[in-house]
């Protein structure tokens, strides 16, 4: 144990951690969904930080353009395909070895996502995409549990620190999320990898103020970076009282079927993503961003890039068939990093 | 353009159905909601009044030997497992076509695994099974032949009477799936030779889903995989053997038999005869439409004979065109295996399949004349 002492002493000496922040946070729960360039970062800092469990969760497989910005992964990863979740808990273990891991390599949907974030201590966002940020919040709402918003892409990222019945939730700040999609990624517009390192370093900041028990230290407005312009703003944020997730405690999206469906395509080895078309689908727009990015062939009824070893066709309403998989996980994760979400 | 969506999708189920069918279901759930068999209050014996009503029609639409011999199932796929796994352990024989669903092959495949032997007849050019390749295979021997009236891929009909005079002529039975033609070809059983009749309830008999029919031949002893209440001999451990509860236990689907009964009754006012004849029509005019546009292949027998038309499209990957004509035209065909892989390597087709059009008795020229356009755009465009 003697080594334990030393592991953990310059933590310990932060003043407002102390031994009996360190303790909380070695009995602490931290769930990470999505373990990208956010939430890989994330997972290195809380695994060294002692955390008691982390739970690992992705659907995504490593390939080789997450390697700039992804720390937890190398080169032998991306060439086995790894699940993400896997991959991460394999590098943690070496990393220390005496922290609980529990891996889930799985779509957060509305059938899983209470089960996903049930026991958290907190919970982090290391997500691509709005829709599921909406399902975490209302499970965090539902079941009280604090979580942290971080978002970053091109130059500039953003974070929020959401205590349920305390501060603004991301429906407060975001009361259109679940219905928007963006065709703006980071695979079809780039990331620089500091900012994600800094904005994953900033929620696994914030973690640690809940896990210690110092939730009075966390960051009560919305702040934004833009590293290449060096500006930082902040912005006061507010609880909406006609809320309907963190007021009147509905929970709609919680209710609905999965945004995204899939259908196999019988006997071929493509997916059908068929995303909730009665939002709308900005065709021209996805277009245009996906053409400044890569080759695409278009004709009057569909647009086709290839990546990778999957090639991508979309419809005009926003339905894309993938080929080169017939995992729907893949698909819908291929969707949202090359159509958006 | 009109928007209107074109529905071509009817041997995967059809739509619509006629009122009568969503009238029957109706009444029956709120009129009848005892569980038939069961209970002596009058609304359980209403219920199974609707029950052994619908038996009974069954049982004549289909000529069969009686109408306690008429199973209620979930679907086709049900009725086929319960008979090839009651019929079929090691040891035993069964001879297959070379156009079947996986609802045939799968459980065929399975059972071979456990030591059912299993043969697969040939096909001909004409997308029929090879006559003299399937009586070689009985004269091997054979305990049940399994075989679908038509494809679901290209509509093709097989000859059912001489098959089943075949393998009775060699000591077997005849198992007919009979997923494409009930309620859109006459089935006579006594007359054709068929012995025990697979069909679902939502395709041409025009029911709702959740409702199949097995129909067992006088003699034949099915061993029951599923068993449970049955509201008979209940005193006994064990299921019983007597027709039709020993292979129905559990309550039925009461709605879906309503909603059946009321679909035959359909079929009867309209007369199968016309509904066989407007479906064949209707794919002969999309046949000879298809086969004038440069770089459409059509897979369909010379003279359709129901409302099946599998076709392809030069240069298009049947998934995509598949997905444009539902996008881009408003028209709903399948595209790809249709669950019948061994039809596709028959015909190679194999493994992109084709996209399929099926008709039902509420298409008209109309929408023949909306997928020929589309089709005629699409091929234009590449």
């Amino acid at each position: 144990m003697a080594h334990e002492e030393s592991r953990y002493s310059r933590q310990v000496l932060v003043s407002w951690i102390g031994e009996k922040g360190q303790e909380a946070i070695m009995n602490g729960t931290a769930v990470i969904i999505g373990l990208g360039a956010l939430g890989s970062t994330i997972a290195n800092i809380l695994a060294r930080s002692g955390v008691g469990t982390l739970r690992l969760v992705d659907r995504d497989f490593v390939d080789w353009t997450n390697l700039q910005r992804q720390g937890l992964y190398d080169e032998a990863d991306a060439r086995n395909s790894l699940p993400k979740a896997v991959a991460a808990k394999e590098h943690l273990v070496r990393i220390n070895s005496e922290i609980n891991y529990e891996v889930i390599v799985d779509d957060v949907n509305p059938g899983n996502v209470e089960r996903v974030v049930a026991g958290a201590s907190v919970v982090l966002d290391g997500l691509d995409n709005f829709y599921t940020r909406v399902l975490i919040n209302e499970a965090c709402v539902k079941l009280g549990i604090p979580w942290i918003h971080g978002a970053c892409i091109s130059t500039y990222g953003t974070l929020a620190t959401i205590l349920p019945g305390d501060t603004a939730c991301y429906n407060c700040l975001f009361p259109d999320a679940s219905s928007m999609t963006s065709p703006y990624t980071c695979d079809t517009v780039g990331v620089l990898g500091p900012i994600a390192f800094i904005i994953a370093s900033w929620e696994a900041s914030e973690a640690l103020k809940i896990l210690a028990g110092r939730k009075d230290l966390v960051s009560r407005k919305l702040m934004w970076l833009d590293l290449w312009k060096n500006e930082i703003t902040s912005i006061l944020t507010e609880r909406d009282r006609e809320c309907p997730v963190c007021a009147a405690r509905e929970f709609p999206m919680l209710q609905q079927h999965d945004r995204v469906m899939t259908s196999s395509i019988c006997g071929r080895n493509a997916v059908q993503v068929l995303p909730d078309v009665s939002r709308g689908f900005d065709f021209e727009s996805t277009l245009h961003v996906l053409s400044r990015a890569f080759p695409v062939e278009f004709n009057q009824y569909l647009l086709r890039i290839h990546c990778g070893e999957h090639e991508i066709v979309l419809f005009r309403d926003g339905r894309a068939i993938v080929f080169g998989t017939s995992d729907p996980k893949v698909a819908k994760s291929l969707y949202t990093r090359y159509i958006g979400g | 353009m009109d928007r209107k969506f074109v529905y071509l999708d009817n041997a995967a189920t059809t739509w619509p159905k006629p009122d009568v069918v969503y009238e029957a279901i109706n009444e029956c759930v709120r009129r009848l909601g005892a569980n038939p068999g069961r209970s002596s209050h009058r609304m359980s014996i209403q219920a199974e009044q609707l029950v052994q009503e619908a038996r009974l029609l069954l049982a004549k639409f289909f000529n069969a030997p009686s109408p306690d011999h008429v199973i209620f199932t979930l679907n086709c796929t049900d009725s086929l497992n319960i008979a090839l796994k009651g019929l079929l352990r090691a040891g035993k024989k069964a001879i297959t076509g070379p156009y079947e669903h996986n609802s045939v092959m799968r459980p065929l495949r399975r059972l071979q695994s456990a030591g059912v032997s299993v043969s697969v007849a040939r096909g001909t050019e004409g997308l029929r099974v090879d006559m003299d390749h399937f009586r070689e295979l009985c004269l091997q021997g054979v305990d049940v032949a399994v075989v679908s009236h038509a494809s679901n891929v290209t509509g093709c009909i097989q000859p059912i009477a001489e098959m089943a005079e075949v393998v009775h002529q060699n000591g077997g039975i005849l198992v007919l799936d009979a997923a494409q033609t009930a309620g859109t070809t006459e089935i006579d059983m006594m007359k054709l030779g068929v012995d025990v009749l697979a069909a679902p309830g939502h395709k041409g008999l025009l029911g709702p889903m959740g409702v199949g029919i097995l129909i067992v031949g006088p003699g034949l002893e099915i061993d029951p995989f599923r068993e449970g209440g049955t509201g008979f001999r209940s005193e006994d451990d064990f299921q019983p053997r007597d027709l039709p509860w020993g292979l129905e236990a559990g309550t039925p689907n009461l709605p879906g038999i309503a909603g059946l009964a009321a679909g035959i009754r359909f079929i009867q006012s309209v007369g199968i005869d016309s509904i066989s004849a407007r479906e064949a029509e209707l794919s002969r005019a999309l046949c000879e439409g298809l086969r004038n546009i440069h770089g459409v292949r059509v897979f369909c027998p010379v003279e359709p004979q129901n409302g099946i038309v599998s076709f392809t499209i030069d240069s298009y990957d049947v998934a995509l065109a598949g997905a444009i004509l539902d996008q881009a035209f408003g028209i709903g065909v399948r595209a790809g295996l249709h669950c019948a892989p061994a039809t596709h390597r028959a015909i190679g087709t194999f493994p992109n399949g084709t996209l399929r059009a099926s008709f039902g008795y509420f298409n008209h020229f109309g929408h023949v004349e909306r997928l020929l356009s589309a089709v005629r755009q699409l091929s234009a465009s590449n």
